[in-house]
């Protein structure tokens, strides 16, 4: 029983997962949480949200994505953070996707070409669906190792 | 399972914990900064603080009614040509969203050196006119305005309108 449960263990990968996702978002914070001006005026051209909640999200978002990268990295709350990065991820999706369909029928042409915006939209929403992918994983095997804890 | 316990906090709790850890150096952080990101007026502020980074001077729709009355600038309409012939600023040209940098190029030779280049769009929330501004600048034009409350702006404030059949 518990060999069984031994050969299903794969610490380097779990680490190596852990690891990856946590860099990814704490490197993608960093430009962010330098430049909360530009960062806030990327968020408001998804137009999504009032333009009065612009600032503050704009300010808080690259943060969480900086502490749950940092504690992935340092192996502690291993679990919240992987599942706070997943469930922000599934809202950077919604919005990439709400905006690629719109996109497609645009008509105020706030976005500049069409053609290019959806390209890069496309390409972020994959990058977006293999990173949580990464997250999900990281989630799954954090709950499994139980009490085996990252020192 | 107490030592689980001990080492592994329940979900929510993990979550809350990074959530508010976010939360407070997000603010002290931003407290810490030269100039703080103001968190509740809008992006109005963000807007002129990023426009004067980029040395973007920004117009209020009174001063360009001054300038379009005293005939002293060039209006740059930055919307989409069939956008453009439903209405715009009296003596604007067309620079659109989807010109290409060598035709952009070839037409910006023809522009005023001398004179403010105005540049807008719908409104606010409309990115075209800065992008557009910033591709002047690029191509060496000094004299580059923002009118920042675009059209919206324009028309509230009484701003003529002529139409392109």
């Amino acid at each position: 029983m518990k060999n069984k449960e031994r050969d299903l263990r794969a610490p380097r990968l779990d680490r190596a997962a852990r690891l990856a996702l946590g860099l990814v978002f704490l490197l993608a914070s960093l430009d962010k949480i330098v430049h909360p001006e530009g960062f806030a005026r990327l968020v408001d051209n998804y137009h999504l949200i009032p333009e009065v909640l612009v600032p503050g999200l704009a300010l808080v978002l690259p943060w969480i994505e900086a502490v749950c990268g940092l504690f992935l990295c340092a192996g502690s709350l291993t679990r919240g953070a992987s599942l706070t990065l997943g469930l922000l991820l599934l809202v950077f999706m919604s919005a990439l996707g709400l905006n690629l369909a719109r996109g497609l029928n645009v008509d105020c042409g706030c976005f500049g070409t069409a053609a290019g915006a959806g390209h890069g939209l496309g390409l972020a929403l994959a990058r977006d669906a293999v990173l949580l992918a990464l997250a999900a994983f990281v989630f799954w095997r954090e709950t499994r190792a139980g009490h085996h804890h990252h020192s | 399972m107490s030592r689980h316990h001990l080492h592994h906090p329940k979900l929510p709790l993990q979550g809350l914990t990074l959530l508010v850890l976010a939360l407070l150096l997000a603010l002290a952080f931003n407290a810490l900064r030269p100039a703080p990101l103001p968190l509740t007026q809008g992006l109005a502020p963000i807007r002129a603080a990023l426009a004067k980074a980029q040395g973007l001077l920004q117009l209020s729709p009174e001063e360009a009614k001054a300038l379009l009355a005293s005939g002293q600038a060039q209006f740059i309409d930055a919307r989409d040509p069939a956008t453009f012939k439903e209405g715009a600023i009296p003596g604007a040209l067309n620079f659109g969203p989807g010109l290409t940098d060598p035709d952009l190029a070839a037409r910006a030779t023809a522009l005023p050196t001398d004179r403010p280049l105005v540049v807008y769009c719908d409104g606010l929330g409309c990115e075209l006119s800065r992008a557009m501004a910033e591709r002047l600048q690029g191509l060496g034009l000094t004299e580059v305005r923002l009118l920042s409350e675009g059209l919206d702006g324009w028309l509230k404030a009484g701003g003529p309108l002529e139409f392109k059949p």
